[in-house]
């Protein structure tokens, strides 16, 4: 059987790298990138089961457009294709609010299906990647 | 002889203090009103009723010429003065001596035709005289008194004589006795006594009582002042302390100069040193365009202001010390005083008064405004102070936050790399190495525990105070609370569980506080309570509270520590055994976000078998 794909974006290399050998050890495939770029390039390339986002990579706002490209509803949007792929997100510690989270990209909410407030617990993580794939 | 008049009319009447509702001047053509009055009415009961012989005819024709000058008397100074009180003073003094003559020429007319030596107007002249008194300056009324005298002394004299005709009108005494000379000058002499010792005497009295209503007009006058003084201060005492930002407050205080001292404008004006000029920190009753009428020249405008004196300006449009009389001219400003801003070592600034017309300030105003003036000065360096001080703490805050935050990042991303290899994800490890990584883990969580707490105080503390309460769904806030802990829970091998009520509650405040709150209770439970342990939040409602409480089965807290559990720093022995890094800023913070929401905190607590938080807030 093959291992479901999880796709890291998130530049804080070293908890990549704990995320990584956390979700490998509970067979998963790991696949990171540094910037939101990279991560839509790879979203494309891997087609992944998971993508696990932070908020806030070299702007503060890097997590967000990507999230909202990846759920655009335009019919025309590139990533039409992936809007399905569920969404974890990781914000930043000085984010933190209440932001609202659905599936869907509507308006006032942020369009992810589930998110974590950092300092995050590798244990917790590992059981909301269960729950969403 | 010379002019034994004043120059100056007005100075014959004792000066009154403050406003005079009626000048002496119109007194007096209120007096000879009711004169004219009882003589045209004494002349006719007299010759009907007493069958005196007074030649009516006479008397009534020199009463109409009186009555018709006191008419225009009446309307000059009633109506033309009282429009143009400034009008003409030459005429007003020739008018009042011709008012003094006319009274004279009268007076003496009418002792001659009501009957000479015999006429009973010889009495009443005493009265005439003694008012004269109380509205004559001393030597005016002298000299009124004087002439007075000689006429009447004069024509009893030529009657007596028979220089000029009798005019027999009494019927009470006989021609013989009236024309008896030791009668007549024993009732001259009695007459000159009465007028020259006795009439001074009634005169000094009266002006004794006067001058102590003068006194109490004064003393009313005094009090008057100091109540407006110190309703001032007391307006600009309560404008400082107030809570506003500095220059709102400094608004308020030129306001409350501007209503208190009736002036048109007041302004605050702070020296630049760098530049030398005046900038505007606060004005009223200014236009815009006048304020910003161009750069003030600390050394051009009112400059003696900046040495330390009161710089005071009669007529702002002519005075070279003022930098823009044209601008001035325009806003309609005619005086100016400018008065320094006292501070502890120099002047820094003025305290500007405009006038809309010619006004002098008293030496007590300008005593006053000085010391009002040295307050506000000090007022404007400890405020200056006070906020460069709370500059520098928020930046000093700001700077805190940012280096905890930045501490953070690396801190977890070193949690996680000692927690993959804890769960032996990366080889197995063996008993010793289990054991230090273990401790590293612990330490850097307890650093992630202080900085998380550290962070959220001094957000608390920077939060913005008009931030919006909304309702919250209690259970919710729980629910999400326990999810948030409950991967913690499991791991340190407790059980985390709620027990809600069907019933939403809803409580008024902000997601962010009821959180914190929820938070700090939560970390604390599971921190305290041994592999094994439950920790259960409890949710209930009386009549008019909404009950929250977090138990478990932890350590507890003895008895005599549970008063100062709440207390800053405070650190059980028990929870320092636990947790050897924790600060105890925790529950201290807890307590005072639940009092914000307008709750309480208590505790109960058994030592070794547990502990329960119980939070009441009002329900909403």
């Amino acid at each position: 059987m093959e291992k479901p794909k999880v796709l890291v974006i998130e530049d804080d290399l070293d908890l990549v790298e704990s995320i990584r050998i956390t979700l490998e050890a509970n067979n998963y495939e790991v696949y990171s990138a540094e910037n939101g770029t990279e991560g839509l390039r790879l979203v494309k390339e891997i087609h992944p089961d998971l993508i696990i986002l932070d908020v806030m990579m070299d702007t503060i706002t890097e997590g967000f457009q990507v999230s909202y490209q990846l759920r655009s509803r335009d019919p025309k949007s590139e990533y039409r294709e992936y809007s399905h792929i569920p969404i974890l997100m990781l914000t930043g510690i000085s984010q933190k609010t209440h932001m609202k989270f659905s599936p869907e990209a509507d308006g006032d909410f942020l369009p992810v299906d589930e998110f974590m407030e950092k300092p995050i617990r590798l244990e917790a993580l590992l059981e909301k990647v269960k729950k969403l794939i | 002889m010379g002019n034994p008049f004043p120059q100056r009319i007005g100075a014959l009447f004792p000066e009154m203090g403050g406003e005079e509702p009626l000048s002496k001047e119109r007194q007096w053509i209120l007096l000879r009103w009711a004169l004219v009055g009882v003589v045209i009415v004494a002349t006719l009961i007299g010759n009907q009723l007493i069958h005196l012989k007074i030649p009516t005819v006479t008397v009534l024709l020199l009463c109409a010429i009186v009555v018709l000058l006191n008419i225009l008397f009446h309307y000059y100074f009633f109506v033309i003065k009282k429009k143009h009180p400034r009008l003409d003073p030459k005429l007003t003094d020739r008018l009042t001596y011709f008012q003094f003559a006319i009274d004279w020429i009268f007076i003496t007319l009418l002792f001659h035709y009501t009957g000479g030596i015999a006429s009973p107007v010889l009495f009443y002249l005493l009265f005439h005289v003694i008012l004269s008194g109380v509205l004559l300056e001393r030597r005016a009324c002298l000299l009124y008194v004087t002439l007075i005298a000689i006429t009447i002394n004069l024509i009893a004299l030529l009657e007596l004589g028979g220089y000029i005709p009798h005019v027999y009108s009494s019927s009470f005494i006989s021609r013989d006795v009236q024309n008896n000379p030791f009668f007549v000058l024993m009732l001259l002499l009695f007459f000159n006594t009465v007028l020259y010792i006795a009439s001074p005497f009634i005169v000094s009295l009266l002006k004794r009582l006067g001058e102590r209503v003068l006194r109490l007009m004064a003393l009313q006058h005094k009090i008057e002042q100091d109540n407006q003084e110190l309703r001032l201060l007391n307006q600009v005492a309560r404008g400082i302390s107030s809570t506003l930002g500095l220059y709102p407050r400094l608004d308020f205080i030129c306001n409350t100069i501007m209503e208190v001292m009736g002036v048109k404008g007041v302004a605050i004006r702070l020296l630049a040193e760098k530049t030398n000029r005046l900038e505007l920190a606060s004005a009223c009753g200014l236009s815009e365009g006048y304020i910003n009428k161009g750069p003030v020249e600390a050394d051009k405008s009112l400059a003696k202001a900046l040495e330390g004196e009161p710089h005071f300006v009669l007529d702002a449009s002519t005075d070279p010390a003022v930098q823009y009389p044209e601008e001035a001219r325009k806003e309609g400003i005619v005086s100016m005083l400018a008065l320094p801003l006292k501070g502890r070592e120099k002047v820094i600034g003025t305290l500007r008064l405009y006038t809309n017309k010619k006004r002098r300030f008293s030496q007590y105003e300008l005593n006053f405004l000085s010391a009002l003036s040295g307050q506000c000065a000090i007022f404007i360096e400890n405020a200056k102070i006070y906020d460069a001080l709370e500059r520098q703490d928020k930046a000093k805050t700001d700077f805190i936050m940012l280096m905890t935050h930045e501490l953070k990042g690396p801190l977890m991303a070193i949690q996680g790399l000692l927690e993959v290899m804890l769960k032996g994800y990366v080889g197995a490890l063996t008993e010793k190495q289990q054991e230090l990584i273990g401790r590293m883990y612990r330490r850097i969580e307890s650093v992630m525990e202080v900085s998380t707490s550290l962070l959220d105080i001094y957000q608390w503390e920077s939060r913005r105070p008009d931030v919006k309460w909304v309702p919250l769904s209690i259970k919710e806030q729980i629910q999400r609370a326990v999810d948030l802990f409950g991967a913690s829970a499991r791991e340190k091998g407790l059980s985390l569980s709620v027990a809600l009520p069907d019933e939403d509650l809803i409580l008024m405040g902000t997601e962010d506080e009821m959180e914190k709150i929820l938070n700090n209770l939560i970390t604390n439970a599971i921190k305290y309570t041994p592999k094994g342990g439950s920790i259960l939040l409890g949710l209930s409602a009386s009549e008019s509270q909404v009950i929250v409480s977090v138990k478990d089965t932890g350590i507890g807290i003895a008895n005599e520590d549970i008063p100062k559990i709440f207390d800053e720093f405070f650190r059980t022995h028990e929870a320092k055994k636990i947790d050897p890094y924790g600060r105890g800023m925790g529950l201290h913070f807890v307590k005072e976000v639940v009092e914000t929401l307008g709750g309480t905190i208590r505790v109960k607590s058994n030592k070794g078998k547990g502990t329960e938080f119980l939070l009441t807030f009002p329900k909403s």
